[in-house]
C-alpha cells in the first residue's frame, strides 16, 4: 500500500489553500479535455467505433494508477494537472502511439514559438462519441445473480487488503469496525481488476459508516460520523 | 514564456513560480489559521511546518512554461496522428461551460428550498428527482450515474471528501476545483473536519453533528444547504443565483 492510498487522517499538514479555481493554469484546460476524450474513446466502452486511432482501454483506474504509483515526495509536490500531465503522455508513449523523442522535440518548439499553429482537421465523429459519453456516461451498475452478503444495520470489519498497485479501500479505514448504513441496489463493477485486492467483478457496494474516535482515538473531533462507500470485498463479518 | 510581466527578469526566477504564489499564500493561510484554529492536542506545530513550505521543493524556473508547452505539443500530436481532432478539447471545455456545471446543481438545491417534497424526493431517490427538472441531457452521465445528495438541517452538516483522488458529482457540480483535490484538505477532512471548515470560514457549532461523506465507489456526493435566512420573499430564480459549488459540496454557507 502506498501512501497515497491512505491519505486520510495524515498529520502535520498545516493549514489548507482554499483556491476555487478548477484550472490555474490555461494548459491544465487542454490536459483535461485530452482525458476526457481518452475516456470517451477507450475500446471497452459500448459505443459505435470511430476513426480515431485511439484503439486501447483508458479509464479513471489508469490515471489513479498513474497517481498512485507516484514517490509519495511527488505526489505532493506536483500539482494535480501535473500528474495527470506526466501520467497521460506517459501512457501514449508506453502504448506507442507517440515517442518520448516526438514529444520532447515539439515541446522544444512550443518553448521557443508558444504560437506555433496547432495541427488541424479531423473526424467529426470522433467529438460526437466524446460528447456521447458524457451524456450517457459508464455506469458500473450490472445486474448479477450475487445477494448482499451484509444488511443494513450490520457490524462489519473491514480487511486490509492485499493492495499492490490500485485500491478502492481508503487506508484509514482498514482493519476497523463500521455499521453498514446503506445496501445499494444491484452489483458494480470496477473499471480494472485490482487483483489481490479484490474489486473489478460485479459485487455489491455498501454505504458504511464509522465512528472517528475508534479510528484516531483520542487525536479526533466530537460529534462527527464518517461514511465510506465500500465494495463487498473489502468487508468481513464483525466479531 | 514570462507568465509575469510585472516581475523583472533581475529577480529570482521564483516570483515566476506559481507554486511559490501558493506558498505565499499558503504562509498567509498558516498565520490565519495559527489565530483562529483550534488545535488537536493543543500543539502549534503544524503551523510552523506549514511556513517551511516555500523550502520544501524547489522547481526548475521554466516550470509552467514547459508544462504549457508539453500539454500543447501533446494535443497537437494526438491531432497529426487522428486520435483526436483540432476540436476535440474545445468542445469538451465548452459542453463544462454550458452542459454540465454548478448551474445545474444550483437549480436543484433553489427547488428543493421552495419544494419540501421534492427535496425529500431528492434525498430518497436523488437520479429520479433530478430527472423530473428541465435540465440538460446528461444528468446521469460522465460521474454522474449514480448521485446522491443529502440535506442539511439545523442539526446536521454535510461534508463531501475524496480521499483516494477527487470523485466529484459533474453533473450538478462540474469540474472539482483545487482545494478539493489538495492532499492536505483530502487528510486532514477526514480526522478534522471543524477544524478544516473553519479554516474556510465555516464554525460549525459543537452540538451540530458533521457527517462526512467519503467517495471510495460509486456514488458521486454532493449537499442540498440548508437555505439562507431572509430569503422567504425571493423567487425560485433569484434563490438559483446564491447557491455556490462550496455550499454544494459542504464547506461554505449559502
Amino acid at each position: 500500500m502506498k501512501l497515497q492510498h491512505s491519505l486520510g487522517g495524515l498529520e502535520g499538514l498545516g493549514p489548507v489553500t482554499f483556491e476555487k479555481r478548477v484550472f490555474v493554469e490555461p494548459w491544465e484546460k487542454r490536459i483535461f479535455g485530452i482525458h476526457v476524450a481518452m475516456m470517451a474513446l477507450s475500446s471497452q466502452l459500448p459505443l459505435p467505433p470511430t476513426p480515431s486511432g485511439f484503439k486501447t482501454v483508458w479509464t479513471w483506474a489508469d490515471l489513479r494508477k498513474g497517481a498512485e504509483s507516484l514517490n509519495p515526495f511527488d505526489y505532493f509536490k506536483y500539482r494535480y494537472y501535473e500528474k495527470w500531465l506526466g501520467g497521460i503522455s506517459g501512457y501514449f508513449i508506453e502504448k506507442g502511439y507517440i515517442t518520448e523523442a516526438e514529444l520532447e522535440a515539439r515541446t522544444q518548439q512550443m518553448l521557443r514559438n508558444p504560437s506555433t499553429a496547432s495541427a488541424t482537421g479531423g473526424d467529426p465523429a470522433i467529438d460526437k462519441r466524446v460528447i456521447t459519453y458524457l451524456v450517457e456516461g459508464d455506469s458500473p451498475k450490472r445486474d448479477s445473480a450475487m445477494k448482499p452478503r451484509f444488511s443494513a444495520g450490520e457490524k462489519v470489519f473491514v480487511k486490509d487488503v492485499p493492495t499492490v498497485e490500485h485500491t478502492r479501500l481508503p487506508g484509514y479505514l482498514r482493519n476497523r469496525a463500521g455499521v453498514v448504513d446503506t445496501v445499494y441496489p444491484g452489483t458494480y463493477t470496477y473499471l480494472t481488476s485490482t487483483g489481490p485486492d479484490g474489486i473489478g467483478e460485479a459485487m455489491p457496494v455498501y454505504c458504511v459508516r464509522f465512528d472517528p474516535e475508534a479510528i484516531w482515538k483520542g487525536n479526533t473531533e466530537k460529534n462527527v460520523t464518517i461514511y465510506a462507500d465500500l465494495y463487498e470485498a473489502y468487508l468481513d463479518k464483525s466479531n | 514564456m514570462n507568465t509575469h510581466p510585472e516581475h523583472s527578469a533581475a529577480e529570482p526566477s521564483s516570483t515566476d513560480d506559481p507554486n511559490l504564489r501558493f506558498s505565499r499564500r499558503n504562509l498567509l493561510l498558516a498565520s490565519t489559521a495559527a489565530a483562529v484554529a483550534p488545535t488537536i492536542g493543543g500543539t502549534l506545530v503544524e503551523t510552523a511546518q506549514a511556513q517551511q513550505v516555500p523550502q520544501r521543493f524547489s522547481y526548475p524556473a521554466d516550470r509552467e512554461a514547459r508544462n504549457a508547452a508539453r500539454a500543447l505539443a501533446l494535443e497537437a500530436l494526438l491531432i497529426e496522428k487522428g486520435i483526436i481532432t483540432s476540436k476535440t478539447v474545445n468542445s469538451v471545455l465548452s459542453f463544462f461551460e454550458t452542459q454540465m456545471g454548478p448551474f445545474n446543481g444550483a437549480k436543484v438545491v433553489a427547488r428543493a428550498w421552495v419544494d419540501p417534497a421534492f427535496r425529500q424526493a431528492l434525498v430518497d431517490d436523488t437520479p429520479a428527482a433530478i430527472a423530473k427538472l428541465d435540465l440538460p441531457k446528461g444528468m446521469a452521465g460522465a460521474e454522474g450515474e449514480h448521485m446522491r445528495a443529502v440535506a442539511n438541517s439545523p442539526t446536521v452538516h454535510n461534508l463531501i471528501i475524496c480521499t483516494l483522488c477527487s470523485c466529484y458529482p459533474w453533473p450538478v457540480l462540474g469540474l472539482p476545483p483545487y482545494w478539493y483535490k489538495d492532499p492536505t484538505f483530502r487528510a486532514r477532512a477526514a480526522r478534522e473536519p471543524r477544524a478544516v471548515l473553519k479554516e474556510f470560514g465555516l464554525d460549525i457549532a459543537p452540538s451540530v453533528e458533521i457527517k462526512t461523506w467519503d467517495s471510495s465507489a460509486q456514488i458521486r456526493w454532493f449537499v442540498v444547504p440548508e437555505r439562507p435566512a431572509g430569503t422567504g420573499g425571493m423567487t425560485e430564480a433569484e434563490l438559483i443565483k446564491l447557491v455556490t459549488p462550496e455550499g454544494m459540496m459542504g464547506v461554505a454557507r449559502v
